[in-house]
């Protein structure tokens, strides 16, 4: 007899239909077979499909079955189809009667007892089958807090496939999950680090609530043990919370990708990448034979940290240009083409020297100027080009850790760079952009909106400090994301000023000159 | 004055690596010229220069001397021998004087005043400041700076001189046409065009061997009528060159710098031993006898008008550099309001910003 049910495979980071057809038939000798380009953990989906069902009370049916994935041309990957295919075989074996589900999608991995574990993407699924105007889905326990935002769709989130079929045959109904609101969603965001927690620092957590305001990239520079990574961690907390859209689209990457905890709900906080400066180009900005998503495309709407920027090598480094400059990156594989977003806020941080302790009070450099060069030369001035803000970072005495009792709290910062980004998307609003990061091209100063005042001080620091054309642009963007946290309608000679201080690299260390 | 001849025959004992100094002297005083070893080259000369140098030797002789010759005019690489009138005086009189020299630029039988700036090639901010302003004032007065052509000291002392338009000489551990550190190379061409010169004793495609340093620094002394140490560490190889200052009977100057200071400890014990304390290029002048220092393009100063504010800042930083946090809290005001400040003080070119988030004021 044959049967269907329907599923979804997950291709980048979005959902298939698939259409599982089982057909039992009569024979001497026990054969199943699955076929419809499954790939190896597919194929291994037999093996686990028997055991369960068997664990589960059915029996696997003596003779020849044949499961295909229809399209049947769609390459097929994951462990998604234990569920879909193991319903098939119990309906074509006629081991339950339950009314047609046609408009019901089953996704889920089968443990050998019977049990339903968590898959990747599932996020995605749930989304495309609303979109094919499927309105229930059954899906494994651990994954139903992921989807529990969706709109419009009934999601039954099972334990075993056991309780599915009993479901199905309405013997047992599983109770459909409540839906929650976005906005309830936010309200149980937990921050691992508030910037209160931070003391001292007072430079880098203003250039943190500058990089914040404007979506700019922003570079610590300091000695080893200074908080760099600390800082940069406070980064998600201050940035304003994700849209829902945002969360969706950030969620469906780390879900497709296999990195959301099993259990876990949509994320809120925005991801906070790092990358260690030992990985591969591929887990970088994504690949493999299935152009996986990457970290660029996990930080997507969130930040992507590279701690110790000048260990990582140069090509992997020199990648990052696309996706910072585009907002997306593809992903190109032999068998797979991918594009995936990858709109994120880069935070580097670097030592000033090999040994670290250049312009250090308390300790003396080992390295000579040469070196330093040679050391910083690791960073090519185009990727350089898109860090707006550089920083330095220092050791914080003892004694002011100990005096800075009173500081502000992330919520406060987060109020200030939720302001200005309300300012600068009511700006941009007939453009293309959203944020002062963005800006580009011949319009920049006319955008701006630069005062006179502003202006001179600008043509005098690119003549005193003998600055390129990058470096202009970067003051004029900086210094209107200043303004607008200022809520200054014009960027003043002031927040010109302050936006000169943020350019350690194209003096003090980069064009230094011997002797001066 | 030697002959053509004789200075390429002197040139094809240079380019032998493994032909000792005191081999040298030996072949000389037997056959009284280079150009006689030349033509009576013989299998009997091994015994007085070993064998591996003679099989170089020989090597050599194979290509002839019309090549070699031809080769260094492709290059403007000079020579000289002591006695030309090219070849400095007062390296003629040190205890082991090059038989020849190697030069691209300008050579003076007379120099009239040299100073070598030696000093640590894994300088520091201050060090590197003090040899180029230094080098600068003394190219200002007239004087040739002498040194290494190395990173760090080196390379400050030489950009100095050649920023105030002054005579500068280089003299090198490797072969002329084999600058070393590569990224000098540019720096070396600009010695010899403004009037100066790169020098060595190495043939001109020799390598930066490591024993060649040694040597090297004997002519770094001999060249000048005083050294200048600026920053060196212990077991620094400047040393060797303050060694050969003394044995040669130059004047040795050093350059205090703080006592923690791992760059400064052996400056500030020469000092303690009787090396003579240097400030500023006046002192050297005077030490010299030279003259008074002539200042070059001194502008007269006026203090622009500052706020209250502004001028606090400045007061502040005047007695020694300041970092961010210690400025916030002397001037009591938040982080965007200091850097507002700091800019418009830095655009006056009162203060600096320093690496490590420190403001200095600039002495006027």
């Amino acid at each position: 007899m044959l049967a269907r049910t329907k599923c979804f495979a997950l291709i980048g980071i979005s959902g298939e239909p698939v259409t599982v057809e089982a057909y039992v038939s009569s024979a001497s000798t026990f054969v199943f077979n699955i076929v419809g380009l499954p790939d190896a953990a597919v194929k291994e989906s037999r093996d686990r499909v028997v055991a369960a069902l068997k664990n589960s009370g059915f029996i696997m049916p003596f003779g020849h079955t044949v499961v295909n994935l229809s399209p049947a041309d769609l390459k097929k990957e994951g462990t998604a189809f234990d569920l879909p295919i193991a319903v098939a075989i119990i309906l074509a074996s006629q081991q339950m009667m339950a009314k047609p589900f046609h408009d019901t999608a089953l996704i889920g991995e089968l443990a050998l007892d019977g049990r339903l574990r968590a898959v990747n993407g599932a996020l995605s699924m749930v989304i495309s089958a609303h979109e094919q105007g499927i309105r229930k889905i059954i899906l494994p326990k651990d994954n139903a807090k992921e989807v529990e935002v969706v709109t419009g769709m009934e999601v039954y989130p099972a334990e075993s496939l056991y309780h599915v079929v009993q479901h199905l045959t309405g013997r047992d109904p599983i109770p459909a999950q409540a839906q929650k609101t976005y906005q309830e969603c936010l309200n149980e965001a937990v921050f691992d680090l508030d910037l209160s927690q931070v003391r001292g620092q007072h430079l880098p957590k203003r250039a943190l609530e500058i990089a914040a305001a404007g979506g700019h990239n922003l570079l610590l520079i300091g000695v080893p043990g200074s908080g760099k990574t600390m800082m940069a961690r406070c980064l998600p907390g201050i940035l304003p919370e994700m849209s829902q859209e945002e969360a969706f689209e950030t969620t469906r990457i780390h879900s497709a990708a296999g990195v959301l905890k099993p259990g876990s709900g949509l994320m809120t906080v925005r991801p906070f990448r790092t990358p260690h400066h030992t990985a591969s180009m591929a887990a970088l900005i994504g690949g493999g034979a299935n152009a996986k998503p990457g970290e660029v495309s996990l930080a997507h709407n969130g930040v992507l940290f590279l701690d110790e920027m000048p260990e990582y090598p140069r090509q992997v480094l020199e990648s990052l240009r696309q996706p910072l400059e585009d907002g997306v990156i593809t992903v190109s594989r032999v068998k797979v083409h991918t594009q995936y977003l990858s709109r994120l806020m880069l935070i580097a941080s670097m030592n000033p020297c090999p040994c670290g302790y250049f312009g250090s009070r308390t300790r003396h450099c080992r390295c000579g100027s040469h070196e330093i060069k040679r050391y910083l030369d690791r960073i090519s001035g185009p990727l350089l080009d898109r860090i707006d803000l550089q920083v330095e970072v220092d050791v914080v005495p003892v004694e002011e850790i100990v005096q800075d009792s009173e500081q502000e709290s992330s919520e406060a910062v987060r109020k200030r760079v939720r302001a200005a980004r309300t300012i600068q998307a009511k700006r941009y609003e007939h453009l293309s952009i959203r944020t002062n990061a963005e800006m580009s091209g011949k319009n920049l100063e006319d955008q701006a909106m630069l005062t006179k005042e502003a202006r001179d001080l600008l043509q005098n620091a690119v003549k005193k400090y003998n600055l390129s054309m990058r470096a202009y642009t970067r003051l004029i963007k900086v210094a209107r994301t200043i303004a607008d946290l200022q809520n200054e309608e014009k960027v003043s000679m002031p927040a010109m000023a302050e936006a000169i201080q943020y350019r350690m690299m194209d003096g003090k260390y980069w064009g230094e000159q011997h002797g001066r | 004055m030697a002959d053509k001849r004789e200075l390429l025959c002197q040139a094809w004992l240079s380019c032998s690596e493994s032909l000792g100094y005191q081999a040298r002297l030996k072949l000389m005083e037997e056959f009284k010229s280079a150009s006689a070893v030349y033509d009576r080259f013989s299998s009997k000369m091994m015994e007085i220069v070993g064998e591996k140098a003679f099989a170089e030797l020989a090597d050599l002789r194979q290509t002839g001397l019309d090549k070699m010759e031809a080769a260094l005019n492709k290059s403007d690489i000079q020579l000289c021998v002591p006695g030309d009138s090219s070849y400095p005086e007062q390296l003629a009189h040190i205890p082991d004087p090059p038989a020849l020299l190697f030069y691209q630029g300008t050579l003076f039988r007379d120099e009239q005043r040299a100073i070598a700036i030696v000093g640590s090639r894994r300088e520091t901010r201050y060090g590197r400041e003090q040899a180029y302003q230094i080098a600068r004032e003394l190219a200002q007065n007239g004087v040739t700076i002498i040194s290494g052509l190395a990173r760090g000291i080196d390379t400050a002392a030489h950009k100095g001189a050649l920023d105030a338009g002054g005579r500068t000489i280089a003299i090198l551990g490797s072969g002329i046409k084999r600058v070393y550190p590569r990224e000098n190379e540019e720096l070396a061409a600009q010695i010899t065009k403004n009037g100066g010169a790169v020098v060595s004793e190495f043939s001109p495609a020799s390598e930066p061997l490591a024993f060649h340093f040694p040597v090297r620094n004997r002519l770094v002394s001999g060249f000048s009528h005083g050294v200048l140490l600026v920053e060196a560490r212990e077991k620094s190889g400047t040393l060797i060159t303050v060694g050969h200052a003394l044995m040669q009977g130059r004047e040795v100057f050093a350059l205090p710098g703080p006592v923690d200071a791992p760059g400064s400890a052996v400056p500030n014990r020469m000092l303690r031993e009787g090396a003579r304390l240097i400030t500023c290029a006046g002192d050297i002048l005077e030490d010299m006898s030279w003259g008074q220092s002539t200042q070059g393009e001194q502008t007269s100063f006026i203090m622009p008008d500052l706020t209250n504010e502004q001028r606090r800042l400045y007061d502040s930083l005047c007695d020694e550099p300041l970092d961010f946090s210690e400025l916030m809290q002397t001037m009591k005001l938040q982080a965007q309001e200091l850097n507002v400040l700091l800019t418009t003080l830095e655009m006056e070119n009162l203060i600096e910003a320093l690496p490590g988030r420190m403001f200095k004021a600039i002495r006027q």
